[in-house]
């Protein structure tokens, strides 16, 4: 009611997908469900699509959730706490958590292949909330925060996480790098120069000293049961105690015992 | 009545299960024969004083244990030679062989000992009729003994080779059904793909409807061969590449000019016969984690040649590389499943690494023995 000048602006909309012929199709679709709309922008991934909401400023922005860059939850959530935030409407081919929490808050979200009918329904919804007087529009952001928490991505405001704990471990072996996923390690051992990684089909050799892998572990997964090895909790099938009165962690398919150390003990305490 | 495959060198010792620690051998039924006889000497010699034999303990044992050796040495004998001559043999033949023989060595031990102990000849007692029917019950007491323990040694063995076997029928079918489950597992088409796929071919279907329709036969083709997959035990490598073409095919459609793909298979490595859906999620990684992702795309090749160990199959992508990715809803799971799979399917002979490859991307191999 407070600014009619909006019924006669057109109503910009940006399109993000990184599939052409999706944009395409969609772009197709809206010129026959909202004619007036104008299209000012389409992205290929996440990165433009921020840079052009930034640079254009869009009224309703159609994203798609898998982006390269940065996916359509990522950007959605950057959108949110900006002042003059756009209609988020997602469109993905598959996702049942996506559809959960779209009946809890996001203005819409649409299956694709998308069809002509259900978008003039999100059409009609759009048209009528932007019509409507500008403090009806202010909790939107709050609703698109909302969903965000419930797809488990944290606000843009957050601080930063913690470094993100270890994934791979890159080993050396003659001409190339061998990969190996954190999950398949069973041990870790330090030698004089390397440290030993053990997996279920043999050892790899690499230079990262014992203290540094600790920090990079995370401490639930990996214990460190000596000054020299740490092993990978889910592999340790239980303990025992030799003739000497040392305690040996013994492992799941494997032959070979970890003596733990006097300081280490405790961990297996309550086991 | 079946009998276990190789018959095994049983000594009745062996009825005890203290003396089924030690493994048979020549030396050890030696001694197993000495032990033997010395429990049945004593028992004999207990048996004779609880009967009232008025005799000295002492010298009972002594006479008893010396019989007890003589006829037992003489049975371990006659064992020996008979398995040298009719080796695995056990029928009923034999058992009879086994049991006159048994009796034989027990009345001529009897008469050795008497003629020992007597300071006579033993072998002029021999044709003396009375005194081998003095000697006869003792013979066939001695026989139905030895045969007794012996046939409960044989049951034993037979139930335990029959235990075993069925312990190794129930790891087979628990390993086939691991493996079933986890072929199923990687067949499985992800909803996603499907669906991306189908809103692609319904955007072309008006302005390029050429193109509509060869994504639509493409994705048949890749329907059909998943599926047949997630049936079959085996594929060739040939039909394999097939069907990762044919998805990278429709993922090429849909991400345009981002992805670019060639497949490099040596001719000769086609039919060689391999377990279906091992390539395709190795390629499925590689445009999900490795193209996907990354702003201006990249390229697959798919390469596979034959090696000393048999077969090795790669996968290269110049794509983002490792990051530690937030995990993709269908992704994450693949590898793992893989070597899961391999493990179950050829023990450590298959193998399946990653690795960094120079110019950013990763290559991920398959060794599998042929």
């Amino acid at each position: 009611m407070t600014d009619r000048g909006a019924d006669i602006e057109p109503i910009r909309a940006l399109l993000a997908d990184d599939e052409p012929h999706l944009l395409a199709y969609l772009e197709e679709l809206l010129a026959s469900a909202w004619p007036d709309l104008r299209i000012v922008g389409r992205a290929g991934n996440g990165i433009e699509a921020l840079r052009l909401v930034d640079e254009l400023a869009p009224d309703v922005v159609f994203l798609d959730i898998q982006m390269p860059g940065l996916n359509g939850l990522d950007l959605a959530a950057r959108l949110a706490d900006e002042r003059k935030a756009p209609r988020v409407v997602f469109t993905t081919a598959h996702d049942v958590y996506a559809l959960q929490a779209y009946e809890h808050a996001a203005f819409d979200y649409l299956l694709k292949p998308i069809r002509l009918e259900r978008l003039q329904r999100t059409v009609g919804r759009l048209k009528d909330a932007l019509a409507a007087p500008a403090s009806a529009s202010a909790p939107s952001a709050e609703m698109l925060a909302g969903l965000l928490r419930q797809l488990g991505v944290a606000p843009a405001a957050a601080p930063a996480p913690a470094p993100a704990p270890l994934q791979w471990i890159r080993a050396a072996q003659g001409q190339e790098t061998r990969l190996i996923a954190i999950d398949e390690v069973i041990y870790f051992q330090s030698n004089d120069k390397y440290t030993s990684v053990f997996v279920a089909d043999g050892e790899h050799l690499i230079r990262t000293p014992m203290r540094q892998l600790r920090e990079q572990l995370d401490p639930q997964q990996f214990w460190q049961i000596h000054r020299s090895v740490i092993v990978a909790a889910r592999h340790v099938a239980g303990t025992r105690t030799d003739f000497r009165g040392r305690l040996l962690v013994k492992l799941k398919g494997r032959d070979e015992q970890l003596v733990v150390s006097r300081n280490y003990a405790d961990l297996f305490r309550q086991m | 009545m079946p009998t276990p495959a190789t018959t095994p060198s049983l000594h009745p010792l062996e009825t005890f299960a203290p003396f089924r620690r030690w493994r048979p051998s020549p030396l050890r039924n030696l001694v197993y024969t000495f032990v033997w006889n010395g429990i049945v000497g004593g028992a004999l010699a207990c048996a004779a004083v609880l009967f009232g034999s008025r005799a000295p303990f002492g010298a009972l044992l002594g006479e008893m244990l010396l019989a007890s050796n003589i006829i037992g040495f003489l049975i371990h004998a006659m064992v020996h030679v008979l398995r040298r001559v009719a080796p695995g043999r056990n029928g009923p033949a034999m058992r009879t062989a086994r049991l006159l023989m048994t009796a034989c060595c027990a009345t001529v031990g009897m008469a050795g000992t008497e003629a020992l102990l007597g300071g006579r000849s033993a072998f002029g007692f021999l044709p003396q009729m009375e005194l081998l029917a003095r000697y006869l019950p003792g013979a066939v007491v001695v026989s139905l003994l030895m045969v007794a323990v012996l046939a409960a040694g044989e049951r034993r063995i037979a139930r335990e080779v029959e235990a075993a076997r069925q312990q190794e029928r129930i790891a087979e079918a628990a390993r086939l059904l691991a493996e079933a489950k986890l072929r199923t597992l990687q067949a499985q088409i992800e909803p996603h793909f499907l669906y991306n796929t189908l809103a692609n071919v319904v955007s072309l279907i008006g302005p390029e409807p050429a193109r509509a329709r060869h994504m639509l036969e493409r994705l048949i083709d890749f329907l059909r061969a998943s599926l047949s997959a997630s049936r079959a035990e085996h594929a060739t490598l040939g039909s394999e590449i097939d069907l990762a073409c044919a998805w990278l095919d429709l993922l090429g459609v849909r991400m345009g000019a981002r992805l670019r793909w060639r497949v490099d298979v040596a001719t000769d490595c086609r039919d060689v016969v391999i377990p279906p859906m091992l390539i395709q999620p190795l390629v499925e990684n590689a445009v999900m984690h490795g193209i996907e992702p990354k702003v201006d795309g990249g390229t697959i090749v798919v390469r596979a040649r034959r090696v000393d160990t048999g077969l090795c199959v790669e996968v290269a992508d110049d794509g983002i590389g490792l990051v530690p990715a937030a995990p993709r809803p269908g992704g994450g799971v693949g590898l793992s499943n893989l070597r899961e799979r391999l493990r179950s399917l050829h023990g450590n002979s298959a193998q399946v690494q990653l690795l960094e490859n120079q110019d950013g991307g990763v290559t991920s191999r398959l060794l599998l023995p042929v």
